[in-house]
């Protein structure tokens, strides 16, 4: 059986350093081990999917018509504290249970890497032959190995002027061949921003750009884990995220301050799709499918350099997971 | 204890690009059944006289432990296993077998030494599923033994009843080897 963690190094390839083997999950049974492993990623997905909705803007004034810029920018979505761990509730299982007590805080992905000593045993298919004692799996402790608890995203993008002051942002990639078996990227995502104090009747005299923003960006990745016609093993990794935001930026010269308010949101979901085999109990058919969603209001500060057409920039977002991002750019008009 | 379980276990995997050498790992652990059947026969004659029987000293390979085998057979290089505990449990033996004992005893041999599993005095009975006091150089004892011996123990069970039993007896002794496999793994 191929590796559960082929997925977890496919998506999270930049940063993941290590893995160990979640197929014990699997012995479980697939429901239980879907909500093992959720809880266990879901700092890594939720902030991943806040990553996704970031490097959007780095101005309020769109480009004039036929203006163009293309920017790529990478942002740092922070895990917080609070998501280091999860509460393992026996009530929530159907085949794991603690070996003692009913609940207990689990590491996440993001988690301390505590030494397996001293991390609580859980007992798979208690009561049965089948049954058997395995520890907590371990955080991988991405502070201590990074300084900083945060998911990475790197987004690149091509805004145009249009007329009336809107500029239409498109974020795409054709369909990307990433290795011999046909796994698979894309990217696509559209963005439009606004100006609407030309529409404020006695706004138009003060000297800021105030415009309103809605973006939204879809990414899929295929990685095939196995190609045998008669059992297609892949992974499936889909995120979509949606932003909605206020923004207001006052040029100085070079300098360009920005802020903004807004909503985001994303789903995330991971699927693992053909028939697996345990050795000790029966799949069902695509026995992993993980769901995320996230929503947080969001409040953007930032600043950007322009160097003739040369852009960059950088800015903070408040919001459930912080976010970080920098950037750099070629713009026109 | 099905072989797919250990090998899976032995899946720590390395990912490249980490900075510093780090240690990952896991503990799995498992109670393994181990079921014993002892038959005794009469001695006809004995019987008949009403004599004390001798002892019944019977060696035998304690079956293959699975559980050890297929994780010795991959985890050298990447944990340590740990004999936790065994427990013990003895059944089917009828009303009409309860028969006095001088003793009953299970030991086994490790290396040079002989652990004493199970001393059974009184009568012959059922007992329900009880700990074996070990002290863990004996538990490690016995896991070297088991790593030694391509996972069988030499066992010597030794039978010996006050007076003749009226008919054969079958019993079934049920040994409980609770096993830890500890995984760890240095990462670069």
């Amino acid at each position: 059986m191929k590796k559960l963690y082929i997925i977890i190094v496919f998506v999270f390839g930049s940063f993941a350093t290590q893995a160990q083997d979640f197929d014990l999950y699997l012995e479980a049974g697939a429901s239980d081990a879907n909500t093992l492993l959720e809880n266990y990623f879901a700092p890594a997905f939720k902030g991943f999917g806040y990553g996704l909705n970031g490097g959007w803007l780095n101005t309020a004034k769109p480009h004039k018509s036929l203006g163009f810029d293309i920017t790529v920018s990478t942002s740092l979505a922070r895990v917080p504290d609070s998501d280091l761990l999860f509460s393992f509730v026996n009530s929530d299982y159907s085949n794991i249970q603690l070996r003692s007590g009913s609940s207990a805080d689990l590491p996440t992905f993001f988690g301390p890497r505590t030494d397996p000593d001293n991390l609580p045993e859980l007992v798979v298919n208690p009561g049965t032959t089948e049954e058997f004692r395995f520890t907590a799996v371990q955080g991988f402790d991405i502070e201590e190995e990074f300084q900083l608890n945060a998911v990475p995203a790197v987004m690149g993008q091509l805004g145009i002027g249009l007329f009336k002051n809107t500029e239409l942002k498109i974020r795409w990639t054709p369909e990307l061949e990433i290795d011999d078996e046909g796994s698979s990227f894309k990217l696509i995502g559209f963005g439009v921003l606004h100006d609407v104090k030309q529409w404020i009747p006695g706004l138009k005299l003060v000297p800021i750009d105030l415009s309103a923003f809605v973006g939204y960006t879809s990414m899929t990745t295929e990685y095939i884990i196995d190609a045998n016609p008669s059992n297609i093993q892949k992974g499936v990794f889909d995120v979509n995220g949606l932003v909605i935001q206020a923004m207001v930026s006052k040029q100085l010269s070079i300098l360009t301050l920005y802020g903004g308010l807004g909503f985001n949101s994303s789903t995330t979901n991971l699927t693992l799709q053909g028939d697996f085999d345990t050795g000790t109990i029966d799949l069902p058919t695509d026995p992993i499918d993980f769901n995320f969603s996230t929503s947080s209001p969001r409040a953007t500060i930032g600043f950007r350099l322009k160097l003739a057409i040369l852009t960059l920039h950088a800015d903070y977002t408040l919001q459930e997971y912080n976010l970080i991002t920098a950037g750099v750019g070629l713009s026109v008009r | 204890m099905k072989l797919k379980l250990f090998t899976l276990l032995l899946g720590v995997v390395l990912l490249a690009g980490s900075c510093d050498e780090q240690e990952f790992g896991f503990n799995v652990s498992k109670e393994v059944l181990l079921e014993i059947p002892v038959d005794y026969e009469v001695d006809e004659v004995i019987a008949s006289l009403g004599l004390n029987p001798p002892a019944t000293e019977e060696r035998l390979v304690l079956g293959e432990v699975d559980a050890f085998s297929d994780a010795l057979s991959d985890a050298q290089d990447l944990g340590e296993i740990v004999l936790n505990s065994i427990a013990y449990e003895i059944t089917d033996v009828s009303a009409a077998e309860e028969t006095p004992l001088d003793e009953l005893t299970i030991s086994v041999e490790a290396g040079s030494e002989i652990i004493e599993l199970i001393a059974l005095d009184g009568s012959l009975r059922n007992v329900s599923k009880t700990n074996i006091q070990l002290t863990q150089a004996q538990l490690n004892a016995l896991v070297n033994e088991l790593s030694a011996t391509g996972n069988d123990l030499n066992t010597i069970v030794n039978v010996d009843f006050q007076q003749s039993p009226s008919e054969d007896i079958q019993l079934n002794i049920n040994m409980f080897f609770d096993i830890t496999l500890k995984i760890r793994q240095s990462i670069n």
